[in-house]
């Protein structure tokens, strides 16, 4: 088995590959939801846009609140399954259950609601667990690599959900789209290539550590800095319909976009993670923060510009969304203690 | 740990943004709500200076 050495840690390549394949099948059905479910609500189900924001803030909760299934995972193990493994197993049939079951639903009503917030509950906590297992599973120094070659992956398979799931869409229907969304979710175990290490008695959860990380002022630091860190990504929320309504791009012409928009990702961030564990992650995340929010300003040209620009826009944006993304997760890495 | 701040990260553009998206675009159009989350990116900066690593690396 093909191996690599860094100090005395060897990781395998399955690693890379099944955390690679994980994020690929996630970037598919994350994108492919998101991404089009907005013109699916407004335009077939005939909710107004307040509506369907109010909606996807309600079922984008359990990402909000991985907090617990994360706690859970740290600290619940099932036996000599391990505390990560299991729960990625099955919350992925979970997942995929739930985008199957939105093949059934024609109309609005609460079950449209409670799948729709399963699905984000099942790929939440498959996301935060390999994750988690990532982590356990190399050495610091290597987490922005990690973590990027997730992120780029992930913008693989988000590419392929923007081309592939806008041809669905436009000849199949929303039936055989939801069914491509479901599948890729059972391919998410991939990520069980990763063993968990053995547990060392300093990497067990106790409750001093737990009382150490929540009184750490670092900790109450995480809590703002986070959340705003990321919150100018949730302005791309509604361009499916911004494509379709105000640009009068065709579904596929809009998939194209989202696609190249992720192609320009999968080359942006490993690069922005080599680049930020070279000069340091914060100072990579302060450069990345003036390249990304130039990118989505620039988003204000795609109307009168027409496609060609849009294609160029949404190609640069990724590729700077992408290398901000990594800085930013391998700041996140940085202040985790030993978990 | 992860999980935490994994899941602080994405209350911005998952739980927060949509409500502020939804009202932008339906009293400014669509143009404007790009420059709102355009200007977003910018308040983190001020918390980057009190973000500190755990355990500190050789590099920050």
């Amino acid at each position: 088995m093909f191996s690599e050495k860094k100090g005395n840690a060897k990781i395998p390549f399955s690693y890379y590959i099944g955390y690679g394949i994980f994020y690929m099948m996630q970037g598919y059905s994350m994108t492919f939801l998101p991404f089009f479910m907005p013109g699916y609500m407004t335009r077939v189900l005939g909710l107004s846009v307040v509506d369907a924001a109010t909606i996807m803030s309600i079922v984008f909760i359990p990402w909000a609140i991985k907090i617990l299934p994360g706690i859970v995972s740290d600290a619940v193990p099932w036996g000599r399954f391990g505390r990560r493994r299991p729960y990625i197993a099955l919350m992925s049939i979970v997942a995929a259950f739930s985008a199957f079951g939105l093949m059934l639903i024609t109309q609005y009503s609460t079950l449209f609601v409670v799948l729709l917030f399963c699905f984000y509950l099942g790929v939440a906590f498959t996301d935060a667990v390999t994750d988690a297992l990532a982590l356990d599973a190399v050495p610091r120094e290597r987490y922005g690599f990690m973590l990027g070659i997730g992120w780029g992956c992930r913008a693989a398979g988000a590419c392929l959900a923007g081309i592939f799931g806008a041809l669905l869409l436009e000849v199949y229907g929303w039936s055989a789209a939801f069914l491509s969304a479901g599948i890729p979710c059972l391919l998410m175990t991939a990520s069980l290539a990763m063993k968990e290490p053995k547990m060392t008695t300093e990497k067990r959860i106790t409750k001093a550590l737990l009382k150490e990380i929540f009184t750490s002022k670092h900790f109450y630091i995480g809590l703002v800095f986070f959340p705003l860190s990321w919150i100018a990504m949730g302005g791309l929320m509604f361009f499916e319909p911004f494509c379709i309504e105000i640009a009068k791009f065709s579904e596929t012409q809009a998939g194209s976009l989202i696609a190249l928009n992720y192609l320009g990702m999968f080359i942006g961030a490993p690069l922005g993670g080599r680049i930020a564990d070279k000069i340091g992650h914060k100072r990579g995340y302060f450069i990345f923060t003036f390249l990304w929010a130039s990118s989505i300003a620039s988003f204000t040209l795609i109307g009168f510009g027409g496609y060609v620009i849009a294609l160029v826009i949404l190609c640069v944006y990724g590729f700077f969304d992408g290398m901000f993304s990594s800085a930013q997760m391998a700041v996140a890495g940085d202040l985790i203690p030993l978990h | 740990m992860w999980a935490v701040y994994a899941s602080l990260l994405n209350v911005g553009p998952m739980v927060i943004a949509p409500p502020i998206s939804g009202f932008v675009i339906t009293h400014y159009g669509y143009y404007a709500n790009f420059l709102v989350f355009a200007l977003l990116a910018f308040p983190a900066l001020a918390v980057l200076p009190f973000v500190k690593p755990y355990v500190k690396s050789s590099k920050e």
